[in-house]
């Protein structure tokens, strides 16, 4: 047989010897052309969607940016954090804030705002050098509200100071040579964005470090006397998290060009969890999906009340209706899907590579 | 003497005392984490703002107020039943962050619910005795000022003794030390789940009156409920005893913090004293150890 044929015909589940089985990315034809499928329809996303639609997608790439970080700590490392907004809001406030102060442009602020929320994300993660459990993931509960007080006081000090407004405003970001003005111009950038961070991730998974978090998400004390660093790869978790939140918060503050402290609440952190249930616990892909499902459903709801008719009967309660489907969404994937929308396709893809057969998911048997 | 400082504290503590116990009964019972608590607070906020009649309206007012109040406890029951049995059973076996989730999820339904069945509404609830006041070492002292730490502390030492000689109690402390001990023992576990859910949403009701005393009713409660979910770990998340010296330690610190250095600064003082407690003793005061703390 040629390899050329050899390529078209094998199946991406078959190993026929280790190094397929250790192979980043086990190619296939059929993998190469869905590859080449969606590039070529994320390329030609901006030139056919109306500008809604080309919104709500940088929304959900804003959303994918933060989620990773959360998935790295939550997912990966199985902890419990209540305080992603936290690490948000800090992004947000810092790369305004520098703005504010010394006029530092877009390019050189992001960065910045990721040093500052790994720091938070630090500061964080210093209870888990003596926390365990469900103690330790109540404590991003506190951060959070330290540092939404902190962001208050911060806001006040200005009002008070330079008198601004309630919010602190940003300019167009520029990029060295180049303003993005347009949503099409933000999507390639926020594209491109997440793009690296997916492949930071997907690639950590793989890594030592990606196999500390999932020993130690597993039993804690059978990790540690396996030899991993828990305390030391837990900080490392909450601070990437950080990292990932003060990105995606600054990119916030430039994508609204406003900020404010009281947007990064609670809720927020319950939204970027409810991201990554739905995605699928763990999955990086399904970071995808989770944050693509949770940043639609509110405008879809809203499309789906307008376009029925019945705005004049639900428009009051359009905020309380978002939030009831987010909740029954939550809890659907809680109790019939815990692996998430990335399960679903997982099963989807093997029931249709399989067919006529009917196996049941490869992975099954390992989880 | 200003005694209004002790005053403050004594009834900020009242109000953590119950909030944090519907905490810890449910943790106790299951070790599951409760965030839909301080929803299950709110909506029992709402329930009595509507509900609830005035107390001094005419001859039927009285015991028609009385009656009313019960069954919004009673009714509380029911809804931690039926939260248990729909979803937090179901949920047996999954990881505890999963849980965890489930009840946050449980949360936002609750605040999905008041917001389309109240939509924004608020008021004070009717409740008798505002305009009393008395006047203890020359200061003056709204009767509504002390009724939160009796009502507390009511509350909190009827629990305990619930626990400690009813034969319902000591079958939920044995399933609180191990409970595949107790299930082979014959106590069905369910059934204990099950009366702790109901048990913790009865407080929460009563806790919701308590507020009731202080201010309007609002959304707001959901913020001050996850300050009392902060004197639950303080405490010990599974330790009733530890609740009182917690409510204190927190109340103390909010009251002094509001009062002489600032006031936003005192709405984080209840996390920063967590921060504190839990990094010198990690179980909270009085919690058990549940890991190993090293290897």
């Amino acid at each position: 047989m040629s390899s050329a044929t050899r390529l078209l015909e094998r199946s991406p589940y078959l190993h026929e010897d280790y190094s397929s089985d250790l192979a980043l990315f086990p190619y296939s034809a059929k993998r190469i052309a869905a590859i080449v499928i969606l590039v070529a329809a994320a390329l030609a996303l901006p030139m056919v969607a109306t500008d809604f639609i080309v919104n709500v997608v940088n929304f959900t790439l804003i959303a994918v940016i933060g989620a990773i970080g959360l998935q790295l700590l939550t997912g990966m490392a199985g902890q419990l954090s209540l305080g992603h907004a936290a690490f948000l809001g800090t992004g947000a406030l810092v790369s305004s804030g520098l703005w504010f102060h010394f006029e530092l442009p877009f390019w050189q602020a992001v960065p910045l705002a990721a040093v500052a929320g790994g720091l938070v994300g630090l500061l964080a993660g210093i209870p888990a050098l003596r926390l365990r459990g469900l103690y330790l993931g109540i404590t991003t509960l506190a951060v959070q509200a330290i540092v939404a007080v902190a962001g208050l006081k911060y806001q006040l000090y200005l009002q008070r100071r330079y008198g601004t407004g309630a919010d602190l405003n940003v300019p167009r970001p520029n990029i060295g040579f180049f303003t993005v003005e347009t949503v099409r111009q933000w999507y390639f950038l926020l594209a491109v964005i997440a793009l690296v961070g997916l492949g930071f991730a997907a690639n950590l998974a793989r890594s030592r470090l990606g196999r500390d978090w999932v020993a130690l998400r597993r039993r804690e004390v059978v990790a540690e006397s396996l030899g991993v660093n828990v305390a030391r790869q837990k900080l490392v978790a909450f601070v990437l998290s950080g990292v990932f939140g003060g990105i995606a918060g600054a990119l916030l503050a430039y994508y609204f060009r406003n900020v404010s402290i009281e947007d990064f609440n609670l809720q927020l952190s319950v939204e970027y969890l409810a991201m990554i249930i739905v995605g699928g616990l763990g999955s990086v892909q399904g970071t995808v999906y989770g944050a693509a499902f949770v940043t639609a459903t509110p405008f879809v709801v809203g499309e789906a009340v307008d376009r029925l008719g019945l705005t004049k009967s639900l428009g009051a309660n359009l905020r309380g209706i978002e939030l009831g489907v987010f909740a029954l969404a939550m809890m659907a994937f809680l109790l019939f899907e815990s692996d998430g929308l990335a399960g679903v396709w997982k099963r989807l893809k093997a029931y249709f590579v399989r067919w006529p057969y009917r196996y049941t998911s490869l992975s099954r048997g390992s989880r | 003497m200003d005694l209004t400082v002790f005053v403050d504290i004594a009834k900020l503590a009242g109000i953590y005392l119950g909030m944090a116990l519907g905490f810890v009964i449910v943790y106790r019972a299951s070790r599951v984490l409760n965030l839909a608590q301080p929803g299950l607070i709110m909506l029992g906020a709402f329930a009595t703002l509507t509900y609830l009649p005035k107390y001094d309206s005419g001859p039927r007012a009285t015991p028609a107020f009385w009656l009313t109040a019960l069954a919004l406890v009673a009714g509380g029951a029911v809804v931690g039943l039926v939260v248990y049995v729909a979803l937090v059973r179901p949920m047996a076996g999954e990881s505890r962050v999963s849980i965890v989730l489930m009840t946050l999820a449980v949360l936002f339904l609750l605040e999905a619910a008041v917001e389309v069945h109240w939509r924004g509404e608020r008021g004070f609830m009717s409740l008798p005795g505002n305009q009393v006041n008395y006047t203890i070492f020359g200061t003056h002292v709204r009767l509504f000022d002390l009724v939160p730490l009796v009502v507390g502390l009511a509350m909190w030492s009827g629990v305990a003794a619930f626990y400690k000689w009813s034969k319902a109690g000591i079958r939920i402390r044995a399933v609180a030390e191990s409970p595949a001990l107790a299930a082979r023992r014959g106590i069905n576990i369910d059934r204990i789940g099950a009366l702790s859910w109901a048990l913790a949403v009865a407080v929460a009701v009563v806790s919701a009156f308590t507020s009731g005393t202080q201010g309007p009713v609002s959304g707001l409660l959901v913020g001050s409920a996850l300050k009392g979910f902060t004197v639950a770990l303080v405490g010990g998340l599974d330790s009733i005893g530890g609740l009182l010296p917690a409510a204190l330690i927190v109340a103390a610190s909010e009251v002094i913090t509001v009062r002489w250095v600032d006031q936003q600064w005192g709405e984080a003082i209840p996390f920063v004293v967590l921060l504190v407690v839990l990094m010198i003793k990690p179980w909270g005061l009085a919690g058990t150890v549940e890991e190993l703390e090293r290897v």
